[in-house]
Parts: structure tokens; sequence; C-alpha cells
């Protein structure tokens, strides 16, 4: 494979996963508030 | 004659040995005190600069006649690889275990790691998520460019990798990458990015004042508080783990170490935490930069890839500091101005001096301008970032022509 097109490779599959965890951080973040809540509601 | 060089072998070898050694002995003899000195003047950092100019001083001055008449010394011998050989080795060479057992096998990358985990606030990463992986993002473009101008410079790609990861800004990662992908240039890249990320903190403030105009540099943020809990910070710890474990086999090491630290911080796990923060990142590092200065031998310096090496590394973190401003503009935009581009910087992963530089850059021209906790944010994002990039280097380098 050409050094360019890998170099654009790698930086691609680099945002993917980046952008992959941060949706796993922010997601996971939401849904303990929100069961949080809703556990608070129910005692 | 003879008596004398055999006297005062240190001074003696340098009679029979080829003169552009004895020469290079010298040079490292006297670099090894001004970088001890520099530490000393905390100019560079002290941690790593002074064990590694004296290691550098040291291994350079202290060299005898072994047995056959060999010139070396009784530190190290970074290039036995026989068991048996090894194990002799090993009663004589008093490094050598700590080379063999912590540095050709990556450990001690990790163990930096594990500290440097467990000093890591990963909430900060709520305060901005998308705005900070955007800023590290860019901030890992002195990789990407640096592998093109490595190949460019005739390194073969897996050479050419190990010093790109400089971009990153992350010294064990430097370590570890160049220890898979390029063991006979790991010394020259390690001591090349430790330099240079010792003076991250002299340069950066002028990438930001040449890229930032002053009326930008101090403009004042809105900083969200998002509600994060401990039990989430754990739980989103141990899944991210999970997942670039999962997806980079190759990098796990340094993954797990780091967010094993992140995660026993958040577990307050008290004796552990105080273990990994102190005696193991204080330890690791002790040996670190001592290791590093005793394998600038004069042999090794005089490679002359070294020269290439010492282009591509200041290359990479310039292209790198760039890229992260170039960042911060792209989020002031696209959130119409509520963004100080300066935060742009500490993308670049040098945790937490980048944090630092921002934030002081942004104070001298505001002193109402809080912005530390996005840029260490963007700090925790970019080491995240280089971890995946490294990650993806070492999986996929065999794919390059």
């Amino acid at each position: 494979m050409n050094v360019i097109l890998y170099s654009a490779m790698c930086y691609g599959i680099t945002i993917v996963i980046s952008f992959a965890v941060i949706a796993i951080v922010v997601g996971i973040n939401k849904f303990m508030n929100r069961y949080g809540k809703h556990e608070e509601g129910e005692v | 004659m003879d008596v004398l060089i055999n006297l005062f072998p240190g001074i003696g070898s340098m009679f029979v040995q080829d003169p552009v050694i004895a020469f290079t002995r010298i040079g490292l003899i006297i670099f090894g005190f001004i970088l001890a000195y520099l530490g000393f003047k905390r100019t560079l950092e002290p941690l790593i600069m002074v064990p590694m100019g004296i290691g550098m001083m040291c291994i350079n001055a202290g060299v005898l006649f072994l047995d056959g008449g060999r010139i070396g010394t009784i530190f190290l011998d970074p290039l036995v690889s026989d068991p048996a050989k090894l194990v002799d080795i090993m009663q004589v060479n008093w490094l050598q275990p700590v080379y063999s057992m912590t540095f050709s096998n990556g450990l001690i990358a990790c163990l930096v790691f594990f500290g440097i985990g467990a000093m890591s606030e990963i909430g900060y990463i709520l305060a901005r998520p998308w705005a900070s992986i955007v800023v590290a993002l860019f901030a890992e473009l002195g990789t990407f460019v640096t592998l093109c101008l490595g190949i460019w410079f005739g390194l073969a790609p897996n050479e050419a990798a190990s010093v790109a990861v400089i971009g990153g800004a992350d010294g064990p990662m430097v370590l570890f990458t160049s220890l898979v992908l390029a063991p006979e240039l790991f010394v020259p890249i390690s001591i090349i990015a430790y330099l240079y990320l010792s003076l991250t903190y002299a340069g950066y403030p002028y990438i930001i004042k040449m890229l930032i105009p002053k009326k930008y540099r101090g403009i004042e943020v809105d900083i969200p508080t998002p509600e994060v809990s401990q039990k989430a910070k754990f739980i989103f710890t141990i899944v991210v783990c999970f997942v670039l474990c999962i997806l980079l086999p190759v990098a796990s090491p340094l993954i797990m170490s780091f967010f094993l630290g992140v995660a026993i911080k958040e577990a307050e796990i008290e004796p552990f935490r105080q273990l990994l923060e102190g005696p193991i990142t204080y330890g690791s590092t002790l040996f670190l930069g001592l290791l590093l200065g005793v394998l600038c031998e004069a042999q090794t310096i005089l490679n002359p890839k070294v020269g290439i090496l010492v282009v591509l590394g200041i290359v990479a973190l310039a292209v790198s500091g760039v890229g992260g401003i170039i960042g911060g503009w792209v989020v002031y935009f696209a959130t119409k101005k509520n963004y100080n581009p300066v935060i742009g910087i500490s993308g670049v992963s040098c945790l937490p001096t980048t944090a630092k530089i921002a934030q002081k850059t942004a104070y001298e021209e505001n002193p109402y301008c809080i912005i530390m906790p996005l840029a260490m944010g963007a700090g925790v994002s970019g080491l995240i970032v280089s971890a995946i990039a490294t990650g993806v280097f070492i999986s996929t380098i065999f794919l390059i022509r």
C-alpha cells in the first residue's frame, strides 16, 4: 500500500475508534445519570 | 604507556579506540553533563534529565578492557539475546537485570502508564467531550505527517512509524512502539522523544502566539459541570478499556495499564493509588531516565539514521502542535465562538504540561480566563487518541509497501 494512502487509512481508523470511545463514555454517563435518577425516584 | 593505559582504562581506552568513537565519547560525556545541569536548573524535566545525563556521562567514561581485550563496560549489554549468555552476563553487568526484565519487554512503559492513569481525571473529558476529541484528533496530525516524511527520508516503515509516534507527545508510548517495531533504534528514538518533550514547555507558547492573535487568547468560555458519578466513571473506564483491548490487542498492555490506573483511582483503592502514584511512577521514571542515559553509548549515537530521527522528532511535535491549534480554531467556529482556540495545544497529550501551557497563555491575556478543566479534558482525550493511533500502527504496519 502507498504510504500516503496508508497514513490516511490509519488516521481514518483512529478517528472512527476515537469517536466510538467518546460515544461510549457519553452514552454510559447519560444512562447512569438516568438510571440513578430513576432509582432515586423509586426511593 | 601500556601500564598507564591499563591503570586508567577509562582514559586509556580512548587512545586505542577508533578516534571517531573516542571523540564521540567525549562529546557524550559533555552532553550528559549539560543535560543533568539543565535538569538541575529545571530548564529540562529533572525527573528524566538528571538520571539520563548522569547515566550518559558514566557509560561513556566508565569504559574498560574486558576478557579477550574487548573494550566495554560493566553496566549492561543491550545486544545479548542468547538465554545462557544472558544469565552469565547478569552476574557481571549491574543494570542488566533491570534492562532485560523491564525494558526489552516494554514493562517500564506500562509501569509509567499505571502512574499516569492513577493521576488522570477522566471526568474532565465530559465537560466538552466532542470538542476534546476533535482537538485531540487534530493534535495527532504530526504522527501521520511524520510517518510519510520518515518513509520519504528513507527509513523502513517500522522505523518511520516508531519515530512518528513522537507526534503523540507521549514518552512511554514512544518507548513501547519503538521496542515493538524498531528495537534497533529504540534508544535514539526514546532519547530524542524525551529531550523534545522536555522542550515543549519552551517551544509551544511560541506556536500559540504565532497562530492565535492576542485578542483570541484570553476568550472566556462556558465550562459545563456535567453530572458524573464515581460509579459512571468507573464503569466507562473499564468498558472503554475492554473495547480498546479487543480492537487493538497489540497495544493492550499500555491500554490496560493506563485504564487500570484510572480504575484504581475511581474505585478509591487508596493503598494501590498511593503505590502507583508514588513508588511505581517515580521508581520507573528513575530507571527509565537512567537506562536511556546508559544506553547512549558512542556506537549507538553514531548510527547514521540518528540525524534523520533528530529532524523527524521535532517535525512530529511541531506539526502536532500546529494541528492542535487548527483543531482549536475548528471547534471555535463550529461552536459559534464559544471556545478558546488556545485549548487546542493541550490536545497534544503531554499531560499535564500542554494543559498548563494553555492555561498560562490564556491567563497572560486575561486573568479571569479559566480553561484548565477543558485543557485537561483535551489532554486526556489526546492520550487516548495516541494509544489508538499507536495500536493502529503496530497492527497494520505490515500493509505498507
